[in-house]
C-alpha cells in the first residue's frame, strides 16, 4: 500500500516537480537580490534545448546538464546587463528575453537538425534515471542553508530587502544582483535541462510551456522563501501529475473528461491558488528597484 | 588637544550648484561637535563628502591631523569614521543581530551569529547602551530603539567618529534626553560625534563646539558656552529671525461658543499595525487643533481614516460627521464636496504624481470639479490658468505651470499641495507634516498660510512629529499614545515636558 | 541650470528618435544573427522588404497584418497607462476570435451587414474584455500579479477556445480543427487594389480608432485616472482614485480591443475559427507597444513596422534555406531591448567620448 502510493505518487510528484522547483529556487535568489525575474520561462526553454543538444551529441545527459546550466548562464547574463548595466525596466526586458529565448530553438534547430523547433529523440541508456532527483535533494538542501545561515545568503537578503543598507556596510549591492541574476540563470537552465533530458528524451516546441511563470508563483506563495517555495512547487507538480493522470479518465457518465478541461488545471490551480494567497505574502522591499 | 576630523577649503560641486564652498572647520577629539545650518544650506553635502558618498572637488580633509582622500563609504569607516543616516538603514524583516553586523559578519563562509552576540553585548556594556533582544526582528522596536540600533552598528565597526544626521527629528523629548545621555557617555569613553541639526536649543544644550554653515559657506565656529540661540539663528539665516510665529494671530472671541465643523464620535480602527481606539473630539471654526504624539501612535490612522473612510470597510467603527452630516462611508471625492482640503501626511508618496507637470498635479482630487471637467473630459486650458495664478499667489518656484513637480524642491512642492487644498475654499482642513523637509524661507510662508486660514475661519486640524511647530501654531492640541486620545491641552496649558511626557506614555 | 544655453530639444521627439535608433539597432543584430546560419543579412533584408512591398498583395497583407498589431499593441498600452503589464494579449485575442465566429454562427440569420458586424464586434470586444477583466479584477481585489494570471490566462483560453472548437462550433464538413464558416453578411470586404489580400476599409477604421483613444487617453477624466494610478498609486488613491477602478476599467477595454484582433481575423481574413490560427499576435503587440513607449499614436508606425516584419518573415521558410519565420521572435526580442535599455544611450556617448577623448 505505502509502497505503491510512494511509486505512484509520490516519485511522480517529485519528478514532475524538478524542473520547477530548480527554477524556482533560482528565482527566489535572484528576486531576494532585488531583481524580478520575468524571464525564467525563456531561460528553461534554453536550457532545455542546449541540454537536449549536447545530449544528444555526447550521448552523456552529464554534458546536457552542463549545456543546459551553461545556456541559462549566458541568457541570465545578457538579462544582467540590460538590467543592472543599461537600466532597462526589469519586466520589460525580461519579456524581451523570453521573446528572444522562443526564437532560438527554432532557429538553431533548423541549421543542426533541419527541424523547426524540435531535436531528435535520445535512446534511453543515454537518458538520466534518478541523478536529477539527488541532484535537485542537494540544491534544495544548500540552498536553505544558504539563505539562512549564510553570509551571502544573509547579503543577498539585504539587498534585494533595503539595498542602502547593504551599500552602506561597505558591500556591493549591484554585485549581489549580478550574483542572484547568475544563479537564476544557471538554477532555471538546469530546471530546462531536466525537463528535455530527463522528464522527456528530446527538445519539442515550447516545451517548457508556462513553467517559468508557475514557478515565479511559487516564489510569490512561498514567500521568497526556500523551503516554502519547494513547498509550492510540490503542489503545482502534483496538479500537473493528476492533470497528466486524469487523460482519458471517465470520472461521470459515460464520456472521459474532455482533455481540453483537464490540460487548463494547473494554469487554473496556479492563478486560484496565487488569488487566494492575497495578504499572505510580502515582497522584498526593494525588488524591481535601483540600487 | 588633537583635531579628530578637519576641513580645510574643501569644495563640492553639482553641476553648476556650489553646494561648499571653501568649507573649513575642525572637530575637536572626544567632542560633541554641532554642525548647523538651514535646509540647503550644504550641512548634509559636507558630512556626505566627509563619509565618502560625494569626494570633495577640491579643498583638504585631514583625519587625526592626517591628510586624506575618502573615496567611497567603506573607505570611510575604514578611517572610523561611521553615520546614522536621517531615514534609518534598517530592514524591518530582519532581526536587529542581522542588521547590525551586516557587511562585517564575523565568519568566513557563514554568519557566525553566536560569535558576533557575544562582542554585541560586550560592546552594548562598556558603553552603557541598555539592549539585549538581538534576535527581534526591527520592525517591533520602536524609533528610538532603531536608533540606538544604528548607534551599535557603528559601535561593532569599531567608528570614531560618529556623524548623526538630524537624529532628534523622530524622537519625544524624553527620548531626546537618553539619546543625549547615550551621546555623552561615548563621548566620554573617547568618542567624537558630529551632530547635524537645526533645533538650536538642542545644540546648545549638549554640544561642545558650534559651526554654522550657511549657503555652503562655514559662517563661523562657537563654543556652546560663548554663544546663544539668537546668535546662532543670525549666523544661520543671515538676519534677525524669530522662531516662533509673529504674525497676525486674532483671536475669534466667541471660538468657544461656536458649533463644531466636525466632530468624531469614539472612532476605532481596527489593524495590526497601528490601531485607533475609542476617539472624539470635535473641531470648531477659526482654531488649529494639534495631534501630537510618537509616530505609530495611531495619528497616521486618523488621518487615514477622515481623509478616506470608505477605504476602511469592516475595520472602520464610530461615527464622523461634517456639518451634522454622517461621512462614516465617504470617499476623497464626496469629502472634498463636503468642504474638506487634504495636505497628505507625506507629499512624495501621497501628495503629487512626481513624472507630471504642476497642472496634472493641480487636477489631482480636482479631476471631476465642475470647473475643470466637463461632459467627462477634462478643461486643461483653464486648469492651467488657474495653476499659474496660484503659482503667482503662493510664490512657487520655477514659476512655470510646465515643470515636472519631481524636479522642483521640497517647499516649492509643499506649496503646490496646500494651493490645491486650498483652491476649493474648504471649510475644514486636515494638514500633515507642512513643514517637514522644508527650507526655512518656506516654513515662514507655509505657516503664514495656515494661521491666514484660520483666522479666515476655517477648521483645521494639524498632525506634525514637530512639537516645536505644534506649540507654535494650534490653539488646543490632542496627545495620541497606543491609539487613544491619551490628553488634551488648550494653548494656556502647553508645555513641551508635560506633553512629552504624555507622548511617551506617562500623565501629565 | 548646466544646460539653459543648449537647444532644447522636446522630450517626446527625443524619445521618438530614441524609439527609432533602438528599433533600428535591435533589427540589425538580428540579421547579423543571420551570419550564424550561413544566410548574408543583406539577403534576408532583401526577402524582408520585398516581401511585405513587393506587390499590391503583399503591401495589402502588410497592412493587414499592421492591422493585428494596432490592435494588439493598444492592449498593451492602454493598461500600461494604469500601471498594468498586460501580456495575455494572446488569450484575449483568442476568445475574441472565437467570439467572433459564435456572433457568425448563432446569428446567422441576420441580413443586414452593418448589423451583423455591429453584433459580431460586440460580441468579440465583451467576450476578450471579460478575458482581461478577470487578471484586471484578481489584481484589484487580491493583489495577483498581472504578468502571471494574463499568462496562465494565455493557456487557459488556448483550452477553452479548442474544446468549443471541437466540441460546440465544430465544422462538421471539415477536417481541420475549425468552426463552422461564418455567413456572408459577417464578411469585410477587402479593397481591390490589394490583389486579394484581406485588407479593405478595416484600416482606416483602424486609424481613426487609434486617433479617438488618443484624444480619450489624453483629455478625458477616466484617461486621467488610469494615468494618476499608474503614475502613483497610493498618492491617486488619497486623491479619490481608487486603484482598482483603474485597473479594472483599463483591462477590460484592453482586453476588449485585444478582442478586435481576433474580430479581424474571424471577420476579415478566414471566415472561422482556426485552433492555433495566431502567430503569437499578442505577444508581438508587447513589442509594438514598448517601441511606441505606450504612445498611442505611436502604435501606428510601430505596428507597421511590425506588419512589416510579420509579413517578410513569412517569406523566409521559402526564400533561404536555413533561416525562418521564427527569426522573428529573435529580432522582436532585441528591438525591445533596443529600445528599452536607456541606459545603453549613456554608455555609447561615453564609449564615444573616450574615443574622441
Amino acid at each position: 500500500m505505502l509502497e505503491t502510493i510512494f511509486s505512484n505518487w509520490i516519485l511522480p510528484t517529485l519528478r514532475v516537480s524538478t524542473p520547477l522547483i530548480f527554477a524556482a529556487l533560482g528565482g527566489m535568489w535572484c528576486e531576494r537580490s532585488g531583481v524580478i525575474q520575468i524571464g525564467l520561462e525563456g531561460i528553461m526553454l534554453v536550457g532545455a534545448f542546449f541540454a537536449a543538444v549536447v545530449t544528444h551529441s555526447t550521448q552523456n545527459p552529464w554534458w546536457g546538464l552542463v549545456a543546459g546550466m551553461m545556456a541559462g548562464l549566458v541568457l541570465s547574463l545578457g538579462y544582467g546587463l540590460t538590467v543592472l548595466k543599461w537600466r532597462a525596466n526589469q519586466i520589460v526586458s525580461g519579456t524581451a528575453f523570453n521573446l528572444f529565448a522562443m526564437g532560438i530553438p527554432p532557429f538553431l534547430s533548423m541549421i543542426w537538425f533541419d527541424s523547426t523547433g524540435s531535436t531528435p529523440v535520445i535512446p534511453g541508456e543515454s537518458l538520466f534515471r534518478s541523478a536529477p532527483l539527488l541532484l535537485m535533494g542537494s540544491v534544495v538542501v544548500a540552498s536553505a542553508i544558504l539563505y539562512h545561515h549564510s553570509k551571502f545568503g544573509l547579503r543577498i537578503r539585504f539587498a534585494g530587502e533595503h539595498p542602502k543598507a547593504l551599500e552602506s556596510s561597505g558591500v556591493s549591492v549591484r554585485g549581489k544582483r549580478w550574483q542572484g541574476i547568475a544563479l537564476s540563470g544557471i538554477l532555471a537552465g538546469l530546471g530546462g535541462a531536466t525537463l528535455s533530458i530527463y522528464l522527456a528524451s528530446s527538445f519539442s516546441r515550447n516545451m517548457s510551456s508556462g513553467r517559468g511563470f508557475i514557478a515565479l508563483a511559487a516564489v510569490i506563495l512561498g514567500r521568497w522563501m526556500p523551503l516554502q517555495t519547494v513547498t509550492a512547487c510540490l503542489l503545482f507538480g502534483f496538479t500537473e501529475l493528476v492533470q497528466i493522470r486524469l487523460q482519458g479518465v471517465v470520472l461521470w457518465g459515460d464520456r472521459a473528461v474532455p482533455v481540453q478541461w483537464i490540460q487548463i488545471l494547473p494554469y487554473l490551480i496556479t492563478i486560484l491558488v496565487l488569488a487566494l494567497a492575497m495578504g499572505r505574502t510580502r515582497a522584498p522591499k526593494g525588488l524591481g528597484g535601483d540600487e | 588637544m588633537m583635531n579628530a576630523i578637519e576641513f580645510r577649503k574643501v569644495t563640492k560641486r553639482f553641476g553648476g550648484f556650489t553646494a561648499n564652498r571653501d568649507l573649513s572647520f575642525s572637530v575637536k577629539k572626544g567632542s560633541i561637535h554641532g554642525l548647523i545650518g538651514e535646509n540647503g544650506a550644504g550641512k548634509s553635502t559636507a558630512m556626505k563628502v566627509l563619509f565618502g558618498i560625494h569626494p570633495a572637488d577640491s579643498g583638504e580633509i585631514l583625519i587625526e591631523n592626517r591628510p586624506v582622500r575618502i573615496a567611497n563609504p567603506v573607505h570611510a569607516m575604514r578611517l572610523g569614521i561611521g553615520m546614522v543616516h536621517q531615514h534609518f538603514m534598517l530592514a524591518g524583516p530582519e532581526t536587529v543581530l542581522d542588521n547590525i553586523i551586516l557587511g562585517h559578519e564575523p565568519g568566513r563562509m557563514f554568519v557566525g551569529r553566536a560569535r558576533a552576540e557575544a562582542e554585541l553585548t560586550a560592546i552594548a556594556k562598556t558603553y552603557g547602551l541598555d539592549f539585549d533582544r538581538w534576535d527581534r526582528p526591527v520592525s517591533e522596536l520602536s524609533v528610538g530603539e532603531q536608533q540606538r540600533v544604528e548607534i551599535l552598528k557603528l559601535l561593532y565597526q569599531k567608528s570614531q567618529v560618529l556623524i548623526l544626521d538630524e537624529p532628534t527629528a523622530v524622537l519625544t523629548p524624553q527620548e531626546v534626553k537618553d539619546l543625549f545621555g547615550n551621546l555623552v557617555k561615548l563621548k566620554e569613553e573617547g568618542k567624537t560625534i558630529i551632530l547635524i541639526s537645526h533645533k538650536l536649543k538642542e545644540v546648545l544644550g549638549y554640544c561642545d563646539e558650534i559651526t554654522v554653515i550657511r549657503r555652503g559657506e562655514t559662517v563661523g565656529s562657537r563654543s556652546a558656552s560663548e554663544t546663544d540661540e539668537s546668535e546662532l539663528a543670525r549666523m544661520m539665516v543671515g538676519r534677525e529671525v524669530s522662531f516662533t510665529y509673529q504674525g497676525d494671530r486674532k483671536v475669534f472671541a466667541n471660538a468657544g461658543d461656536m458649533k463644531p465643523v466636525m466632530r468624531v464620535e469614539r472612532l476605532s480602527i481596527a489593524s495590526s499595525t497601528e490601531p485607533l481606539r475609542d476617539v472624539s473630539f470635535d473641531l470648531k471654526p477659526g482654531e488649529i487643533l494639534g495631534v501630537a504624539g510618537v509616530q505609530g501612535n495611531g495619528q497616521s490612522t486618523l488621518l487615514r481614516a477622515l481623509s478616506h473612510p470608505a477605504r476602511h470597510g469592516r475595520s472602520w467603527s464610530g461615527e464622523y460627521l461634517l456639518n451634522g452630516r454622517s461621512h462614516s462611508d465617504s470617499d476623497p471625492i464626496a469629502l472634498r464636496n463636503a468642504g474638506v482640503g487634504l495636505v497628505p501626511e507625506d507629499r512624495l508618496t501621497e501628495g503629487l504624481l512626481l513624472n507630471q507637470d504642476m497642472t496634472e498635479n493641480f487636477l489631482l482630487g480636482q479631476h471631476e470639479d465642475p470647473r475643470y471637467s466637463k461632459n467627462g473630459f477634462l478643461l486643461r486650458a483653464k486648469a492651467r490658468a488657474v495653476t499659474e495664478s496660484k503659482i503667482k499667489e503662493f510664490d512657487i518656484r520655477p514659476p512655470h505651470p510646465t515643470v515636472w513637480t519631481g524636479r522642483m524642491s521640497g517647499g516649492n512642492q509643499q506649496k503646490l499641495v496646500i494651493a490645491r487644498a486650498l483652491d476649493p475654499g474648504p471649510s475644514v482642513l486636515y494638514v500633515a507634516h507642512p513643514t517637514r523637509g522644508v527650507d526655512v524661507g518656506a516654513i515662514e510662508k507655509i505657516h503664514d498660510a495656515i494661521i491666514q486660514e484660520r483666522n479666515r475661519g476655517k477648521a483645521i486640524l494639524l498632525f506634525s512629529s514637530e512639537l516645536d511647530e505644534l506649540i507654535d501654531l494650534c490653539d488646543r492640541m490632542l496627545v495620541f499614545y497606543n491609539g487613544m486620545v491619551r490628553a488634551q491641552f488648550t494653548r494656556s496649558e502647553f508645555d513641551p515636558w508635560a506633553i512629552g511626557r504624555v507622548m511617551g506614555g506617562g500623565d501629565r | 541650470m548646466k544646460n539653459s544655453e543648449k537647444v532644447r530639444i522636446p522630450q517626446s521627439v527625443r524619445l521618438f528618435f530614441r524609439s527609432l535608433a533602438g528599433a533600428a539597432g535591435g533589427l540589425a543584430l538580428g540579421l547579423l544573427i543571420c551570419r550564424v546560419a550561413g544566410e548574408s543579412p543583406g539577403k534576408v533584408l532583401s526577402v524582408l522588404v520585398n516581401s511585405s512591398f513587393g506587390s499590391g498583395y503583399d503591401f495589402g497583407m502588410t497592412l493587414f497584418y499592421t492591422a493585428y498589431f494596432i490592435l494588439a499593441g493598444l492592449a498593451v498600452a492602454i493598461p500600461f497607462k494604469s500601471g498594468l503589464f498586460n501580456i495575455g494579449g494572446e488569450g484575449q485575442l483568442t476568445i475574441g476570435a472565437l467570439a467572433a465566429a459564435w456572433a457568425g454562427v448563432v446569428g446567422a440569420g441576420i441580413q443586414s451587414h452593418t448589423l451583423a458586424i455591429l453584433f459580431a464586434t460586440a460580441s468579440a470586444f465583451v467576450a476578450g474584455g471579460l478575458w482581461g477583466a478577470i487578471p484586471g479584477y484578481l489584481k484589484a481585489r487580491r493583489g495577483s500579479h498581472e504578468v502571471i494570471t494574463t499568462i496562465m490566462m494565455n493557456f487557459i483560453a488556448a483550452g477553452v477556445t479548442s474544446y468549443f472548437t471541437l466540441y460546440s462550433l465544430k465544422d462538421p464538413d471539415s477536417s481541420q480543427a475549425e468552426t463552422i464558416p461564418i455567413p456572408e453578411a459577417f464578411q469585410l470586404k477587402p479593397f481591390a487594389l490589394f490583389n486579394g489580400a484581406p485588407m479593405g476599409e478595416l484600416i482606416i477604421a483602424l486609424a481613426v480608432m487609434t486617433v479617438v483613444l488618443h484624444v480619450i487617453m489624453r483629455n478625458s477624466v477616466w484617461g486621467y485616472r488610469l494615468k494618476a494610478t499608474g503614475e502613483n498609486e497610493s498618492a491617486a488613491s488619497t486623491f479619490g482614485i481608487p486603484a482598482p477602478a483603474s485597473w479594472l476599467s483599463s483591462m477590460f477595454v484592453a482586453g476588449g480591443i485585444a478582442g478586435l484582433t481576433g474580430l479581424v481575423e474571424v471577420l476579415g481574413n478566414s471566415h472561422r475559427f482556426k485552433i492555433g490560427f495566431s502567430a503569437d499576435y499578442g505577444f508581438v503587440g508587447i513589442a509594438v507597444a514598448l517601441v511606441a513607449r505606450g504612445n498611442i499614436l505611436g502604435i501606428l508606425p510601430s505596428a507597421f513596422l511590425f506588419g512589416v516584419l510579420q509579413k517578410g518573415a513569412g517569406s523566409l521558410d521559402l526564400e533561404t534555406d536555413k533561416v525562418t519565420r521564427d527569426l522573428t521572435y529573435i529580432i522582436q526580442g532585441l528591438i525591445i531591448l533596443g529600445v528599452a535599455s536607456d541606459g545603453l544611450w549613456d554608455w555609447f556617448a561615453g564609449f564615444w567620448r573616450r574615443r574622441n577623448a
